[in-house]
């Protein structure tokens, strides 16, 4: 993770990044206006790269997979236009069915990238002190599936790794129909599989006290700082559903007269891309208050200070 | 502060009694270690104690204490140890627990402050538990239990993943928290290695019963003459008793031994061990294989080359999380090789590899597919279209009577034993077992490794991981150690450990300068007049 990412992340309780990310996904929610879009996933996968370097790869794969198979989806379906530029049988693909299309593939594609970050950032204690807040048994659920989507995945890849030592054929000596069998056999041993896996986290819970919790909500520190991120986070909430109601950033998707519209976009475009570079901005304005200042003045001028400015 | 009297216990879904009319009484302040076969009954007993952790029914008796039987007063760390945390930092996990408990922001700064300089934790603190060793998670449910300043502290096999190094660490601290505040200790353990010198008072458990509770000296002179339980010696007292020396008080230190040994030395000799002579044929050789698991990753596997010769046992040791597993994977291609080259009988690796060889995971269970043993069984037989009978398979991996429980209900040390019985029905020409001794009791790992030189003897080739550094000296022809992705040159186990100063046996550590070869009690032995 970028050291910038990390700085902010330091400084702000964990509750302020839980909102900095639902922000994060309710601006990749509420657009649609491709040059809006478009920006917004610039700085989205700037901060996913900055953030989680390491799979960044693999979801790019991933994310351009869903962004082809959803304009591929909205051409057949969406037939609308009159330009066409090209017809095969009944399928006519036009130039608005296809910007349609790639309205939406953007849109899929930004709130992908959005969970990436929220995966990447969020921290499960918050969520689930949420949620335990509100639904305590929804909350059992959520650190279950929590804990159990990657062990359940384990478990598949580990038994089908398994299975190839206990056969004497090669799999690819079985026949199609054999194979899809094996395949539903699978599912049913990774199903008794869970349940031992499901069991021990059961008891974790009982053995850390959630069934007599005491509070519903655990402690959060606010520092100033908070204050002020909480408070950014805040107007640009306002002022993004405030957008959204009076129609700026938005296309009428779907129709046959499909009109992009950039009068008046820059404020948007700017406001959200810095919103979503909020780590990055900030981390970047205390690494450069440090430097420049913090360091210099607020502690002594011994050779371990010095080698950290 | 506490007494089980005649005290007996069903679980739910079972119609016989996991625990018998037990009578036990447990005085404040004692460090109590508790040993026995595995699906004896000994996690049931500690459950008792929490009884939210054991669904069943009591038969007979009761447990009469003042102390409310919930997590404030008995604090519970089990084995599992990636299973047993929720939060993704350690000090999430303590704040979870405090808040759970009701605790004031000043009480959770201050109890974490504690705890976490305590046991030495405060740089692990804000770190991702995704990222920790074995050893680290460890200390981390063992924070997760002080925390609570229980009363009583209920330990179920801490160690039975953790590598030498790293068990001894967390015992030490253990005995810390036992001594400096006076906090009663009940261990459930496997072995007495790490914990015997801490011990106050020791416990066996057969069959749900508790057959013998004595201060330890005494208990270990008792389980001498004891077959059943001889195993369960640690090397050092073993060999003391064995040499039939007397006058010291049990248990011994290595210091001891060397003393002992010395005086004695006249009358004794080494054992040589008998060497296997000639090459084989080799059967799988890897060259410069390398492997991470991201991109600027660290290299897991790291230009490691060697050979496995037929007929003949490797043994790969190594702390936690220094890529024996990952090189296990890589050679029996779960996972593929970034570069470097893997041969079958000097051949490129074909697709009918996988039937060559058969592996033993460190969960066996990952290998079951079926809703019984028998099943399970009969299910290889017809894979591997073999000729052995059931009942005669039953008998030889010590399973029968288990043929209609479920694989998954299996001890750890059941489930092993089925494991192996699969590999075995396969007959492959290549064994590879990752940990294979982990959960197991000492008699299971001598029949273990006695199955193990069955098979070798019969044209086997083995290729093991473990921590065992005791299995790894007595059954294996040549030993390695893997450490941050590099694997040394195989040696016999005399030659590779005698040199060794940290990462070796007991026996060898007492006795390098009087018999720098030997590694376990047998090596040791008295003139055949």
């Amino acid at each position: 993770m970028n050291r910038l990412i990390v700085n902010f992340q330091q400084n702000t309780s964990s509750l302020v990044m839980f909102v900095y990310l639902i922000n994060v996904v309710l601006i990749s929610l509420l657009y649609n206006n491709p040059v809006l879009t478009i920006s917004i996933f610039l700085s989205l996968f700037i901060m996913s790269v900055l953030t989680r370097c390491e799979k960044i790869w693999s979801y790019l794969k991933f994310s351009s997979l869903i962004f082809v198979i959803t304009i591929l989806f909205n051409v057949i379906l969406n037939q609308r236009g009159s330009k066409v530029i090209l017809q095969v049988q009944f399928v006519k693909v036009t130039t608005e069915s296809l910007l349609n299309g790639t309205i939406l593939g953007i849109s899929f594609v930004n709130l992908l990238w959005s969970f990436y970050l929220y995966d990447a950032l969020v921290r499960v204690k918050v969520v689930f002190e949420l949620l335990s807040n509100l639904f305590k048994s929804i909350a059992i659920i959520f650190i279950l599936t929590i804990k159990f989507i990657p062990q359940i995945i384990q478990i598949y890849t580990e038994t089908k790794v398994m299975s190839r030592f206990r056969n004497s054929l090669m799999q690819d000596q079985f026949s199609f129909v054999k194979r899809i069998r094996q395949t539903i056999d699978l599912n049913e041993v990774i199903l008794n599989k869970s349940i031992a896996s499901f069991m021990n986290v059961s008891d974790t819970l009982t053995i850390r006290g959630y069934d007599h919790r005491h509070k519903r909500f655990g402690r959060v520190e606010f520092s100033l700082f908070d204050g002020v991120v909480i408070g950014l986070i805040l107007v640009s909430l306002i002022f993004n559903v405030f957008m959204s109601i009076l129609k700026f950033g938005k296309v009428n998707f779907g129709s046959a007269n499909l009109q992009i519209v950039t009068d008046h976009l820059w404020p948007l475009i700017i406001v959200n891309c810095l919103m979503i570079l909020l780590p990055v901005i900030i981390g970047g304005v205390n690494f450069i208050w440090w430097k420049c200042y913090g360091s210099k003045t607020t502690v002594s001028d011994t050779i371990t200070v010095k080698n950290y400015r | 502060m506490l007494r089980f009297q005649d005290y007996s216990f069903r679980y739910n879904n079972s119609q016989e009694l996991s625990l018998k009319h037990l009578n036990f009484t447990l005085q404040k302040g004692e460090f109590i270690t508790l040993i026995g076969a595995t699906g004896s009954g000994k996690s049931t007993f500690l459950k008792q104690l929490l009884p939210d952790l054991a669904l069943g029914k009591i038969n007979s008796g009761q447990i009469v204490t003042d102390l409310e039987k919930t997590t404030d007063n008995f604090a519970y760390v089990s084995q599992f140890v990636d299973n047993q945390m929720i939060m993704e930092t350690p000090r999430d996990e303590l704040k979870f627990i405090l808040d759970n408990q009701g605790c004031t922001p000043n009480e959770i700064q201050l109890r974490i402050t504690e705890v976490a300089s305590f046991l030495g934790i405060i740089d692990l603190l804000d770190r991702e538990v995704s990222q920790f060793s074995g050893g680290q998670k460890q200390l981390v449910n063992l924070a997760s239990a002080l925390i609570l300043k229980p009363k009583v502290l209920l330990l179920d096999e801490p160690t039975a993943q953790l590598d030498p190094v790293a068990s001894e660490k967390l015992m030490q601290m253990i005995h810390k928290v036992n001594l400096e505040f006076g906090m009663t200790v009940i261990l459930v353990e496997h072995e007495l290695e790490w914990a015997v010198h801490f011990t106050d008072r020791l416990l066996i458990m057969a069959s749900g019963t508790i057959v013998l509770d004595q201060p330890i000296s005494q208990a270990l002179r008792k389980i001498f003459d004891d077959p059943q339980y001889r195993n369960y010696l640690t090397q050092i007292d073993r060999l003391y008793l064995e040499l039939g020396i007397s006058g010291l008080k049990l248990p011994l230190n290595n210091q001891q031994l060397t003393e002992v040994i010395r005086e004695k030395q006249s009358e004794l000799q080494f054992r040589v061990r008998p060497q296997l002579e000639g090459k084989t044929k080799p059967v799988l050789t890897a060259s410069k294989l390398n492997f991470r698991y991201s991109f600027n990753g660290r290299k897991v596997v790291d230009n490691v080359s060697f050979e496995l010769n037929s007929g003949r046992s490797y043994c790969v040791v190594g702390p936690n999380g220094m890529g024996k597993t990952t090189l296990l994977k890589v050679c029996t291609q779960q996972v593929r090789q970034q570069s470097g080259k893997l041969n079958f009988a000097g051949h490129k690796l074909q697709k009918d590899f996988y039937q060559q060889m058969f592996v033993l995971p460190q969960n066996p269970a990952a290998l079951f597919m079926k809703e019984t043993v028998a099943e399970e069984l009969v299910f290889q037989i017809k894979k591997s279209h073999s000729s052995k009978e059931l009942t005669e398979i039953l008998k030889e991996f010590s399973l029968s009577g288990l043929e209609q429980k479920s694989p998954y209900d299996l001890s750890g040390g059941q489930q092993e034993f089925l494991a192996l019985a699969l590999g075995f029905i396969k007959q492959p020409q290549l064994l590879f077992l990752d940990e294979p001794t982990k959960g197991l009791d000492p008699n299971k790992r001598i029949a273990l490794g006695k199955l193990l030189q069955a098979y070798q003897k019969a044209g086997g080739t083995i290729f093991i991981n473990t921590h065992d550094l005791i299995f790894a000296a007595e059954y294996f022809d040549q030993v390695a150690m893997m450490f941050d992705g590099k694997l040394s040159d195989f040696a016999t186990p005399q030659e590779f450990f005698q040199d060794k100063f940290f990462y070796t046996t007991e026996i060898n550590k007492a006795l390098r300068e009087i018999y720098p070869q030997a590694l376990i009690w047998k090596d040791i032995q008295y003139f055949e007049s």
